[in-house]
């Protein structure tokens, strides 16, 4: 095959695949396609149902709430019609599913007519099981209650209810309710009059969720103030925190990236003699990229963005083949590129394959993520490969000529064999540092810190009443009798080590219900003994009547007790916070606890309960899945390194291997040493490095065997990588800054070690 | 003639003789009275130069289920600057604190209980009416009285309709500077009779005072 014949060939080639990799990228709906969502980093099967429960509750109800403060221009509280008049303004954009002011009974009344309504089938039950006794017992005690509670300053509120509920279920309802109400609403008064509590329609982690609330939120403050002039509205949500970490993460890319191109080009013009020509190895880096957009978009259903930041270290890894392929000298002025090509096979190959295995065993990982990683990485490589082998095959001259700069190379021996000591004793010394290393697995280090923000939620939520020490447990089960019979015995556990509030006062337990169902069709007289017993406690009985009406319809109709219903339509009823407290679903339900004060531990695990605190439980989540890809890394490793060994036998392979286990060991240690905790983000970096300097091992024992020093690509690529995650490591995101400072580091300590030709021997022998 | 003019001073001693004893002002429109007219503003100056004061209240509730009134006692106090405080002390202990942050209810060991907030309104009015503020009792009330030398009397007729089926009218006696009798009334068979002592001492509340029956 002539060089056109050949170069027309390889330009088809790459044409047809650029071609149909854009066509399949162009007709992708990102928007659907590509996932900002910070929970679509958990598996949505979830092994652990507690931290699954937890993963819906953030996504479903609490990730969605917006809480807001209306200030007067006098800075105080602005008056409750303002308040009124925003949430109905809110309410009325679509863009929230429920807006209510705080201060308005109306929401609570709303709660309150409902459970009046379903008194005997929800409240009944828990009343009934604190008043053992027959029929008359339980008439005459009921009675006494009657004549006590009014005695109370604040029965007047009932005093229209009591002749259709002297059995005061619902005060009674209320009272147990009274922890639950006093920590999901501030305490009343003038302060609480400007606060609004709202949910999102939609993600709060979507486009939608973020700039068209805000505008909603802006022409409802507009709306406000033409009524109260100069009302101030502050607010908080996810998704100012998310739209704010957005904006960061836009300009950091931004300048990230610049930086990155500014030190690649740096190193290039100081090794390269003809820079321009290094554009040869832009097809090589935009092939990969492609190949691995394409695979992964094709082979996940939803990505989430960090893989493609992440993968941006693919260019890193991808651009090595290239290099070296470019960089090589000919054998000989005869040596055409297929030669060439076969020549150094055997180094592409053993490189870029056991590469693709090692990304590949992430495949196993239960992290989507870190799946979609591997597949990126990995499909990436290999389009790397095939694509610097065909496309310098249609370059005329496939050779890119390096400076010539006096390296360590040109050291003497004695002081190379100095410089070798002191490296393998500040290695030994650094390995003390792996027993120091500590683990810190914090979610949050995912975003760019808003302390403005921050500061600003602070404030607001502690006008809400919600304190930093009030903590949120979820009790669940399948049905809600299971979820009702966990938090019972939450309840238990707690004891009165902490002021809890939750719905549990009014949904009876199972057995509750079965007291009450037998003691209904067992004291067939109640009523008339109830009506003597408010007789003797100087009552009017026949007042009553509209109870005895209501008991006597509910006592006909017992057999078909069923609360699952009346759970629902009270659920319905639940509005604002209070929506929050309870959770049926198919096949899961939940009740939600509020406490002050609570204990140190956690639930055990027969209560059924775990702290929801969701920082705690996605950061354990994490912990979890680092443990996971801590075992699939050194597997992987350990593949790597069975490649290594079965391409250049096991003395040869454990000199070359040495160079990235090495690195990676002495690296950590170091961290250990600096006190550095480490993460997810660490390990993944570790990884990475573990790749990267396993290539440059492999080019540099290639060229050992030939006795000739490390091949100038090597250097290049180790420092053109180093720099690029060196910008990496100045991230204001703490997992990137993790991952920049793990993989500049490792490369340039692989670099020192190859460049101080510690593979050298591997030619001696032969 | 002079039977007629001894049946004219009869009418009159009986007249003021209800006045004193509590009679309710009939709601007419000759017995309407504006906040700025120049008797109730005299008055309303004094009581507003009132020190804070302390006073022992009976309540009696009637309620149309009940054969017998549900009774009460307790003492309140009245602040000029932390608003008024309700100490019920029988048969329960609990204190209700209203001031212009709202209603806070706490029982017998301090705890604050959530209040109710339609019982608010009520609360609100009670606290104006003790402080004789016709200014702030005219945004929420038709403000009916009457005078008769010291002693006067007020009826107060909601202006909306929430108000009114939650309170109904209020009617309050009292002579000089001092609150007799207030009465929340929503029926003839439900209302809230409520009776202040007649020795109603100007006091200095102490800190720890302050503390326990104030916010």
């Amino acid at each position: 095959m002539t060089f056109h014949q050949r170069r027309l060939f390889g330009w088809i080639i790459l044409a047809a695949f650029a071609v149909l990799g854009g066509a399949w990228l162009l007709q992708l709906d990102y928007a659907r396609k590509v996932s900002t969502d910070v929970l679509d980093l958990i598996p949505a099967d979830e092994r652990v149902p507690e931290l699954a429960i937890v993963r819906q509750l953030a996504s479903e109800a609490e990730a969605r709430t917006m809480l807001f403060v209306l200030s007067a221009a006098n800075g105080e509280s602005a008056p409750l019609a303002a308040a009124e008049r925003f949430a109905a303004e809110l309410t009325r954009s679509g863009k929230f599913t429920q807006a209510i002011a705080l201060a308005d009974p109306a929401w609570r009344d709303a709660v309150g007519r409902e459970l009046f309504e379903l008194r005997f089938t929800l409240l009944f039950p828990a009343w009934l099981q604190e008043r053992k006794g027959d029929g008359r017992e339980v008439a005459r005690r009921a009675a006494r209650e009657l004549r006590a509670f009014l005695e109370r300053p604040d029965a007047l509120a009932y005093q229209d209810l009591i002749p259709a509920d002297p059995l005061l279920l619902l005060p009674d309802a209320l009272g147990r309710l009274k922890n639950g109400l006093a920590l999901v609403q501030p305490e009343g008064g003038a302060g609480a009059t400007g606060l609004v509590w709202a949910q999102l329609g939609v993600s709060p982690l979507s486009e939608a969720g973020q700039g068209p609330a805000f505008a909603a939120i802006e022409r409802a403050a507009e709306t406000v103030r033409v009524e109260h002039a100069g009302v101030r509205v502050a607010y908080t949500g996810v998704n100012r925190f998310a739209a704010a970490s957005r904006a960061r993460i836009e300009r950091e890319v931004s300048w990230l990236n610049t930086a990155s191109l500014v030190a690649v080009l740096g190193v290039a013009w100081l090794f390269i003699r003809s820079v321009h020509r290094a554009l040869h190895l832009v097809p090589v880096i935009a092939s990969a990229v492609l190949g691995a957009w394409v695979v992964t978009t094709m082979a996940f259903e939803r990505v989430h963005v960090i893989v493609f930041v992440l993968g941006a270290l693919l260019a890193g890894v991808a651009i090595d083949y290239g290099f070296y392929l470019f960089m090589q000298p000919p054998a000989g002025p005869d040596e055409d590129y297929v030669h060439k090509v076969r020549r150094l096979a055997k180094p592409l190959l053993a490189s870029c394959g056991t590469t693709v295995v090692g990304f590949a065993l992430l495949l196993f990982s239960e992290l989507p993520m870190i799946r979609q990683l591997g597949v990126f990485v990995g499909a990436g490589l290999i389009c790397a490969l095939f694509a610097a082998v065909i496309y310098f095959a249609t370059v005329r001259e496939p050779f890119l000529a390096a400076r010539a700069l006096r390296g360590p190379g040109t050291l003497g021996g004695a002081a190379r064999r100095r410089l070798r000591l002191a490296l393998v004793a500040g290695w030994l010394f650094a390995l003390g540092g792996l027993v120091r290393i500590t683990w810190r697995d914090d979610i949050r280090e995912l975003e760019i810190p808003a302390a403005d923000v921050r500061a600003e939620d602070t404030r607001i939520r502690a006008a809400f009443g919600q304190e930093p020490d009030r903590a949120v447990y979820l009790s669940h089960g399948k049905t809600v009798d299971e979820a009702r019979l966990a938090l019972e015995a939450f309840e238990r556990w707690v004891g009165d080590r902490a002021t809890v509030g939750n719905l549990g006062g009014v949904v009876p337990t199972a057995s509750e219900r079965e007291h009450a169902l037998r003691f209904v069709k067992q004291q067939r007289g109640f009523p008339g003994e109830l009506r003597a017993a408010l007789e003797a406690e100087e009552f009017s009985a026949e007042e009553f009547a509209p109870f005895f009406a209501a008991y006597d319809a509910f006592a006909g109709n017992v057999d078909a007790w069923d609360t699952g219903p009346a759970v629902e339509r009270l659920r319905g009823a639940l509005r604002g916070p209070l929506g929050l407290l309870l959770h049926l679903g198919a096949g899961n339900a939940w009740f939600v606890s509020l406490a002050s004060g609570a204990p140190a531990d956690s639930p055990p695990p027969e209560t059924q309960t775990v702290a929801a605190s969701q920082l705690q439980s996605l950061n354990r989540l994490f912990a979890n899945y680092r443990a996971s890809a801590l075992k699939l890394s050194l597997a992987g490793l350990a593949l790597v390194g069975l490649g290594v060994f079965l391409t250049y036998g096991w003395r040869d392979g454990l000199r070359i291997f040495a160079i990235p286990c090495g690195t990676c060991l002495g690296i950590f240690g170091v961290f250990g040493w600096l006190g550095q905790p480490l993460n997810l983000f660490h390990l993944i970096g570790a990884f990475l490095g573990v790749c990267l300097t396993h290539n440059y091992s492999i080019f540099s024992a290639t060229s050992a065997y030939r006795r000739e020093p490390p091949p100038v690509s090597v250097r290049l690529s180790a420092l053109t990588t180093g720099a690029s995650f060196s910008v990496l490591a100045m991230s204001g995101i703490p997992v990137v800054r993790a991952l920049g400072v793990t993989v500049a580091a490792m490369v340039l300590a692989a670099l020192i070690v190859i460049e101080l030709e510690q593979l050298a021997p591997l030619g001696r022998k032969r | 003639m002079r039977r007629g003019k001894l049946r004219l001073l009869l009418l009159l001693a009986l007249a003021a003789l209800r006045v004193q004893a509590g009679e309710q002002v009939e709601i007419a429109a000759a017995n309407r009275i504006a906040p700025d007219a120049p008797e109730w503003r005299e008055l309303a100056r004094r009581f507003a130069q009132q020190p804070d004061a302390m006073a022992k209240f009976d309540e009696a509730r009637w309620f149309p289920f009940r054969k017998k009134p549900v009774t009460l006692e307790g003492n309140v106090r009245v602040s000029r600057t932390r608003g008024l405080s309700l100490e019920y002390t029988k048969p329960d202990a609990r204190i209700v604190i209203l001031d212009e942050a709202g209603v806070l209810v706490r029982d017998a060991t301090g705890q604050q209980l959530p209040p109710d907030p339609r019982a608010a309104a009520g609360n609100r009015a009670l606290l104006n009416v003790l402080r004789l503020d016709f200014a702030a009792l005219e945004k929420e009330f038709e403000v009916y009285g009457r005078r008769t030398g010291d002693a006067w009397s007020l009826t107060l007729v909601p202006r909306t309709e929430d108000m009114r089926r939650a309170i109904g009218n209020i009617h309050v006696s009292g002579g000089g500077v001092a609150v007799k009798t207030i009465e929340l009334r929503r029926s003839a068979k439900q209302h809230i009779d409520i009776t202040m002592a007649a020795h109603q001492a100007p006091i200095a509340f102490t800190a720890e005072e302050m503390k326990r029956y104030f916010r």
